[in-house]
């Protein structure tokens, strides 16, 4: 479903690589996680994905159409929501739910049972008829999936879907999510929370500073520990042995008694 | 930690002054460039107001009343700056963003309040400079003043501005309480300054007619500042006569309220900046929706952001405004207010036959101050990845912002010509021309607007206003308009005219060459030259 072959960011000539020569392939029914720290380059990937960003080599491929040669087929069939969802603060909720049923061509009875479904399920059916500037974080966040479900994408293309979600917005999304991809959809989404990848995703890639350091099968990436141990081997050049943070905590413990 | 906090405001006063982007700093050479640039703008502003009030002036003093020229002065200058800096203090005080994150910090609300006040303050001192300094100059001018009057006169300056501020705090304040539940904020606010505006071209359109009652009426006016207006009073005995005890008098009435408004509001600060009453709520209920095509739905987002915004509405629909209001004008007096123009600023002796040819020029350079969609590319700013990640082909973005402009501007047009077309006696032809030249030159406008906006494009601008205010994007069609609206008169009147052309047909053809421009810049926007344009503003 999305295929990422050698893709490189390159901001200015000659400057540093955001993304070096990355490669992921995600198929149709899987849940992939992208993690890294921050900067790493997940977001600059993501956004190369969704055609938003323009990328300096390689190839990304979605339902086998060129992001680059074909960007508005492959946008047809994708729905994107950001970290941080700037949404039209002038418009009411279901203005913009309108709105985006309209680029996406969706009917209008269609997008009236799929808002009313997809709102409730996120708890933001009475809020709709007021404006998004009104809107918390959350609830925008939770506006920006309603808007992304509505025309039933193959591929949903998500950056830290769950930052700014309430336990039961975040439970059902994790819901959403399992289903979306076992009705054949594919998810693509970066995250910071390892719980949340670690029980969810399928496969997972972990990148540090643009370069892929591991992908795969949740449990081949894994292994026998957890995915934070992993995590933090790979990624954390400051991690903390084991023996120090016994001496800490011991240390922590005497002062306190 | 006050002096701190008045250093951050002054830095956000320059930030948005300068026009910075988020990268880059001012330059020390840069600010110093502007504060020079701010000084000669000062300088000119307080220049052309001692030419306003030099009769004034002359009137007074050869009457023994020059004090009444320092009260009224003051008085113009408290006003001018509480009605400019109003809306300042309402946002910078009450509603700044960063109230909260300060008073989570170790600092005193009376801290946060006294720095923002400060700025507040400091703006309207440079009104109160400028005001009272035209007067001082022409004072200087007449000669034989003892240095106490100077110096009096330098105290009361500062003095003066306390009661701007004042003023402002408490309006700010007020304004502040009644949006807070509003829905429509924004055009609470657009009403609020289109009274304002229309008080102060009535006062300016009727200025000369109002220094003759002054001056006729000096002596009843003079009374009223001793009876009602106090402090300008005691301000102005104290400058002209040396008067001590009028300039205690003078300082208690602008220490005494500003103190106490500073005290109030200090009192009070934490409630009114956390209080969250925020707009009055709408169950949604459902109803069916209503589908639309892509571009209209493009141009209906369009035109939600353009009447949620006041600063939109305000600095780019003013040519509406005044088309609207010059039609009703020319239907209430027929071609009275015209002749009066052209007799009093274009020196024409008889223009009456020339009246219906000129209105269609007129508002032809009105449609260039409505540059509407120039703006509109840059607006989108944070909201810009919505248009980038959905399946929209960048010709529909395009037409759909030509298609907004024209929406909101061509009904004024049309309005505008029929009433001109209903006030004042002209031939069918003149008819036609008048409804065809502004409809064409908003045509114009617009694609010209749409074509500059592509060109002109940021995202990165902090604040809304501040992409709109962006003269980069509407000096240019504002510009364009008035030339190919204004060449046409320029050409009849230097040279066709003596070869016995006919104005009609010159505006005909103008009319053509409008149509032929737009269609081209039209043309252009749906070219793939445009596309690869669009893809550049983000990447």
């Amino acid at each position: 479903m999305l295929q990422i072959n050698h893709y490189t960011k390159q901001y200015s000539s000659g400057g540093k690589k955001a993304v070096d020569d990355l490669s992921l392939h995600i198929l149709p029914g899987e849940i992939f996680g992208f993690l890294g720290h921050n900067g790493a380059g997940k977001t600059t990937t993501i956004k190369a994905c969704c055609g938003i960003l323009n990328f300096t080599e390689g190839e990304i491929l979605v339902n086998g159409m060129s992001v680059k040669k074909q960007p508005l087929e492959c946008k047809k069939i994708m729905a994107y929501i950001p970290d941080n969802p700037d949404l039209y603060d002038f418009m009411s909720g279901i203005q913009y739910l309108n709105f985006i049923g309209d680029v996406y061509k969706v009917p209008a009875g269609l997008r009236e049972k799929k808002i009313a479904e997809y709102s409730a399920d996120m708890g933001i059916t009475e809020a709709l008829a007021d404006k998004v500037g009104s809107y918390s974080h959350g609830m925008k966040q939770k506006l920006a999936i309603v808007a992304a479900l509505m025309h039933e994408p193959k591929l949903l293309i998500m950056d830290e879907p769950f930052v700014g979600l309430d336990p039961k917005a975040a439970f059902i999304l994790k819901k959403f999510m399992r289903n979306f991809c076992d009705r054949g959809g594919a998810i693509f989404f970066s995250t910071h929370v390892l719980e949340v990848a670690e029980k969810l995703c399928d496969k997972i890639a972990i990148i540090k500073e643009g370069k892929l350091l591991a992908a795969g099968d949740i449990e081949t990436v894994k292994g026998n520990e957890s995915l934070e141990e992993v995590f933090l081997e790979l990624v954390d050049d400051m991690k903390v042995s084991e023996e120090e943070y016994t001496a800490e905590e011991t240390k922590a413990e005497v002062k306190n008694a | 930690m006050l002096k701190l906090l008045l250093k951050t405001r002054f830095l956000a006063m320059i930030d948005r002054v300068s026009g910075q982007n988020k990268r880059k700093a001012a330059t020390a050479r840069k600010l110093t460039l502007m504060v020079l640039g701010g000084l000669v703008v000062l300088a000119l502003i307080g220049g052309l107001f001692g030419l306003l009030v030099s009769p004034l002036y002359t009137g007074f003093r050869d009457n023994g009343m020059t004090w009444l020229t320092y009260a009224m002065a003051g008085a113009m200058a408290c006003v001018l700056s509480f009605v400019l800096t109003m809306f300042y203090a309402q946002g910078a005080i009450f509603e700044a963003k960063d109230n909260e994150l300060l008073l989570s910090m170790p600092i005193r609300p009376s801290a946060i309040l006294g720095s923002r006040m400060g700025a507040l303050y400091f703006l309207n001192l440079l009104f109160c400079v400028t005001i009272l300094g035209a007067v001082g100059v022409l004072r200087a001018m007449d000669g034989g003043i003892q240095v106490l009057h100077v110096i009096i006169f330098l105290v009361c300056i500062p003095l003066l501005a306390l009661i701007g501020t004042t003023l402002s705090c408490l309006l700010g304040w007020l304004v502040s309480l009644i949006t807070r539940r509003m829905r429509r904020k924004a055009l609470f606010s657009l009403v609020l300054s289109l009274v304002f505006m229309g008080f102060y071209f009535y006062a300016m359109l009727g200025l000369s007619d109002h220094l003759q009652a002054i001056l006729a009426n000096s002596g009843n006016i003079a009374d009223a500042f001793q009876k009602v207006l106090l402090p300008f009073y005691a301000m102005a005995m104290a400058i002209t006569e040396g008067d001590l005890i009028q300039l205690l008098i003078f300082a208690a009435c602008c220490v005494v309220p500003f103190a106490l408004v500073y005290f109030l509001l200090s009192r009070s600060f934490i409630r009114i900046v956390t209080t969250k009453v925020g707009a009055k709520r709408t169950e949604y209920k459902g109803g069916s929706l209503k589908e639309s095509s892509v571009v209209w739905s493009l141009t209906k987002k369009d035109l939600d952001r353009f009447f949620n915004s006041s600063t939109y509405m305000l600095n780019c629909g003013m040519g509406l405004v005044f088309a609207l209001i010059l039609g009703i004008a020319t239907l209430v007096s027929g071609n009275a207010l015209l002749d009066f123009l052209l007799k009093t600023y274009a020196r024409m002796e008889d223009p009456g036959a020339l009246a219906p040819y000129v209105m269609p020029v007129v508002l032809g350079l009105l449609a260039g101050m409505a540059y509407i969609c120039a703006p509109s590319i840059s607006v989108e700013g944070k909201n810009f990845w919505i248009l980038d990640s959905l399946p929209l082909k960048v010709k529909d973005i395009l037409k759909s912002k030509l298609l907004f402009h024209l929406v909101v501007a061509v009904p004024f047009s049309l309005v505008s010509s029929l009433l001109v077309v209903i006030g004042m006696p002209m031939t069918p032809m003149q008819a036609v021309i008048m409804f065809l030249f502004p409809l064409l030159a908003h045509v114009f406008c617009a694609t010209i607007s749409m074509v500059t906006g592509l060109y002109t494009a940021k995202l990165d601008f902090p604040s809304e206003a501040k992409a709109v205010k962006s003269s980069a994007c509407g000096l240019p069609p504002m510009l364009a308009t008035a030339a190919v609206t204004l060449t046409p008169s320029i050409l009849y009147f230097t040279t066709l005219k003596e070869q016995g052309a006919d104005f009609g047909t010159v505006l005909l053809i103008a009319i053509g060459v409008m149509a032929a421009v737009s269609i081209a810049a039209y043309a252009f926007l749906l070219s793939p030259a445009a596309e690869k344009r669009w893809h550049k503003i983000r990447r």
